[in-house]
């Protein structure tokens, strides 16, 4: 195998591996709640808005 | 830190973004850059003349490249139709690059020396009238309008074309002199489309059909001796249709798709010379004339072998026969 | 401003400057279209077509694309953080300085002011006014999202997010260029690399601005016009990093066969066809949002727009890698395929997201219902049914007009000349005006329903937070 061949399997497989990798710790039940949280918090009610001078930060 | 703590900081969200998206970019883009191989340049392709330049910016200010590819690609049928095949050598001095998008008309990577000059003043004035089903606009107002030339000197300089100011007033000077002159072979239909008030000065028009006649002009020079020794019949072969009646009614079908636009109806002549005649500058023999038709020959007359073929270009030959017995 | 949202006036400002600069853009397509059969319409230089041309994809990305997503963006921005825009007055003065940029910038194509690089053609002084923009769009993005009241960003913001950084990476670098007046100028780059960057940018352009936000507004307005949550967070997350990560290899697939060199090719065929995988994971995570609520589809007037929108984006993501095969490329570019292609993304994918969402969040600032659903589904019909007579129509153009163009006798000569390809078109180029004109009709009814709905209600806000409240339901 060629240095150019082995350099484009090798890097092919690192993505791979890194896709592999994200998966892996996004599709953890342990994160499950975590990460789904955001989807039922956007549909909350959000037409009023807090005053602009509060700093009040929720989640 | 935990991964998933970047949907919560914006601005390290936004740098990690910037790094996903440079890692396609540096590669496919960047580096390539830095690679000679690239864009490698050949002292065979030589820089746009003065003219020429100005031409170039007027087929990008009238936004040719919209409907006009100037690539042509690595496949059989299309060497055939449009000729050799791009080079990465012949864009060395393009900025921008011309290559298009989508062929609403033909290709230009080899529109250079294919006609003469005289059929691209026709064709831009009236393109309708020379192919009756072309929806190629017209753009009469090109010949209405004297060449800007006050920054010429500046995009050349500018491009690095690696001549002056001076140069650049020469090429200028010497090619009004050239297209105003009488002897010009584009003459009588550069005045037919040119306004009296500027039949002494260089157009718009003029400009634009002297950037198209160098599209590809460098590389069929190159590769000049190959066309030669393509050429298909000797002198004095015979054409297997001399005299086949149905083969001379097929020829005129061919010659109506093919040759009327420039030779005119029944070979009257018109842009190309009048060939309902037995007075030929290349010759009269069989062979001779399907070396004509074949091959090409200089001044505008392109090669049709590759498009037609050799059967199809016997029978252009018999009902170009049949022309000249009609006339006798 | 006790309801909060800074941003209404803004995002009304450019949902109806963003429809303004659409009816212009289709006006130009419908010329462009009639100029195609007749070319006499060639009538003078502002008129002509290769032009024009520019006029009208310039008009609808710039003009059109990039004035829904700000509108859109603004309104998702403030929802989704809970928080009003931080500066409202950069807002303001961002509206008026896109509706002077895209007159200057129509008005510059027409006049031939023209860098020819396809979506990049505007000379230098106005890409430094469209940088201006941008940064004052980020500005204002970026700021909301670090004063934000909700701790984690939903996946609209991530895309857009995206889109901010994207678009300046690749707007910038492959503007550059080296003026020799104030109207003309020449590429940093030259030739194949020309080539290169151009189309990096323009593959990413496509990403950047009819992609990521569009999904951003699809993520967004699917749940909130129909009370569900998405189908999965996670498998966005997945989706968008891959989606954002693949797609900026992928230009020189608009250059299959060109001098380019042949392993930036390879590369980006290889990666088209990685990014069929998030593609169809946002258009699964919209199907399977509306598992066991299909009924919606009938009674919400919003959710057909945002399926079949979805559909569309699947199916041009499906299209998009199989047209960038060696084979098929050979036979498909430069053909009418690649314009049927890129029209079913834009008349089907970008137009149906982004009218729904206008309707959406116009209901929404205005305090109102939308002024009418009868005129809405008026409105969805005659797109469908416009875009798909105008896109398979041009599928089935293109590959004629390939087949043509490749077709040999015995001999090994050329069955048909250009011209007989042309002659063959014309039947096609007519039904695609049809298919325009029906488009144009549906594009000018949602016009009239997005202003009629757009009037500030007379009353209270609270009546109108009310009102927009049940509309949401």
């Amino acid at each position: 195998m060629t240095l150019r061949a082995t350099a484009y399997l090798l890097f092919t497989l690192l993505l791979a591996g890194i896709f592999a990798g994200i998966i892996a710790y996004y599709f953890n039940r342990k994160r499950y709640e975590r990460v789904e949280a955001p989807k039922h918090r956007m549909l909350a009610d959000d037409n009023n808005l807090p005053d602009p001078t509060g700093s009040r930060r929720e989640g | 830190m935990r991964f998933d703590s970047l949907y919560e900081k914006p601005v390290l969200f936004a740098i990690a973004a910037v790094v996903v998206i440079s890692v396609g970019t540096l590669v496919t883009t960047f580096i390539p850059l830095f690679l000679p191989s690239t864009q490698p340049v050949s002292p065979l392709i030589k820089p746009y003349s003065a003219v020429e330049t100005e031409g170039r910016d007027i087929y990008i200010r009238e936004g040719c490249n919209n409907c006009h590819t100037q690539t042509v690609r690595p496949l059989r049928t299309e060497v055939a139709r449009y000729g050799d095949y791009s080079r990465p050598e012949e864009s060395a001095w393009d900025r921008p690059f011309l290559w298009g998008s989508r062929r609403t008309g033909p290709d230009l990577a080899r529109a250079g020396g294919k006609y003469p000059d005289a059929w691209h003043y026709r064709h831009m004035a009236n393109p309708q009238a020379m192919f009756d089903k072309s929806n190629m606009p017209p753009y009469p107002w090109l010949a209405n309008a004297k060449l800007d030339t006050s920054l010429t000197a500046r995009k050349v300089k500018t491009l690095g074309y690696g001549y002056d100011g001076a140069e650049v007033a020469r090429q200028l000077a010497a090619f009004r002199q050239t297209v105003t002159a009488p002897t010009y072979p584009s003459a009588q239909v550069r005045s037919q489309v040119t306004p009296v008030g500027l039949r002494g000065e260089i157009t718009e028009l003029d400009a634009l059909v002297a950037y198209l006649q160098k599209l590809g002009r460098d590389l069929k020079a190159a590769q000049k001796p190959v066309a030669v020794s393509a050429t298909a019949e000797a002198a004095e072969s015979k054409n297997p249709y001399a005299g086949n009646r149905a083969a001379e009614e097929e020829g005129e079908k061919i010659f109506k798709e093919n040759c009327r636009s420039c030779h005119g109806e029944k070979g009257a002549g018109g842009v190309g010379p009048n060939l309902a005649t037995t007075a030929r500058k290349y010759g009269g023999s069989d062979g001779e004339l399907f070396d004509s038709v074949a091959v090409g020959r200089p001044g505008g007359m392109p090669a049709f072998l590759p498009q037609l073929g050799k059967d199809r270009v016997w029978k252009a030959v018999a009902y170009i026969r049949h022309l000249e017995k009609e006339r006798r | 401003m006790t309801n909060g949202a800074r941003s209404d006036s803004i995002v009304r400002g450019f949902a109806l400057s963003s429809v303004f600069w659409l009816l212009v853009g289709l006006v130009v397509g419908l010329w462009l279209a009639a100029e195609m059969i007749y070319p006499a319409l060639n009538l003078a230089p502002w008129l002509a077509f290769g032009r024009l041309r520019v006029v009208h994809t310039n008009g609808l990305v710039f003009g059109f694309a990039i004035g829904g997503i700000f509108a859109c963006s603004f309104h998702i921005l403030e929802k989704l953080t809970r928080t009003p825009l931080v500066f409202p007055g950069l807002a303001k003065a961002q509206l008026w300085l896109f509706n002077i940029a895209i007159a200057l910038a129509a008005l510059s194509l027409f006049a031939g002011m023209n860098t020819s690089k396809e979506y990049a053609e505007l000379e230098w002084p106005l890409d430094i006014v469209v940088v201006v923009l941008w940064v004052m769009f980020a500005v204002n993005v970026m700021g909301t999202l670090v004063k934000r009241r909700e701790k984690q960003m939903y996946v609209s913001l991530w895309f857009l997010i995206a889109c901010v950084v994207t678009v300046a990476v690749v707007y910038i670098l492959n503007s550059l260029a080296i003026p020799v007046s104030l109207t003309k100028s020449y590429s940093a780059y030259a030739g194949v690399n020309d080539a290169n960057v151009q189309w990096w940018y323009g593959h990413n352009a496509v990403a950047s601005v009819l992609t990521f936000p569009i999904l951003a507004m699809f993520y967004y307005f699917l749940p909130k016009s129909t009370g569900l949550p998405i189908y999965s967070h996670r498998l966005s997350i997945i989706a968008f990093w891959s989606l954002v990560f693949g797609y900026l290899w992928t230009g020189a697939h608009h250059l299959m066969l060109t001098p380019v060199p042949e392993w930036i090719q390879t590369v980006a065929l290889a990666f088209s066809m990685f990014l069929i995988a998030p593609s169809w994971a946002s258009v699964i995570n919209g199907f399977y949002t509306m598992n066991g609520n299909w009924d919606k589809m009938k009674s919400n007037y919003l959710v057909k727009f945002f399926i079949l929108g979805i559909t569309f984006y699947g199916l041009q993501t499906i299209q998009g890698p199989t047209q960038a095969i060696r084979a098929l490329s050979g036979f498909l570019h430069y053909t009418e395929y690649i314009p049927g292609h890129v029209h079913m993304g834009t008349m089907g994918w970008v137009t149906m997201i982004i009218t729904a969402s206008m309707y959406f969040s116009m209901a929404k600032i205005s305090g109102r219902e939308i002024h009418s659903v009868k005129l809405a589904n008026v409105h969805f019909w005659l797109i469908l049914v416009g875009q798909l007579l105008f896109t398979v129509t041009l599928w089935i153009a293109g590959i004629v007009q390939g087949a043509m163009w490749k077709a040999t006798n015995p001999d090994g000569s050329l069955t048909y000349t250009f011209l007989d390809s042309v002659a063959a078109m014309y039947p096609y180029w007519t039904v695609r005006l049809v298919g325009g004109l029906l488009y144009f009709a549906g594009i000018a009814v949602f016009a009239y329903n997005l202003y009629m709905t757009s009037r500030p209600k007379p009353g209270t806000k609270s009546s109108a937070a009310a009102a927009a409240k049940a509309q949401a339901a």
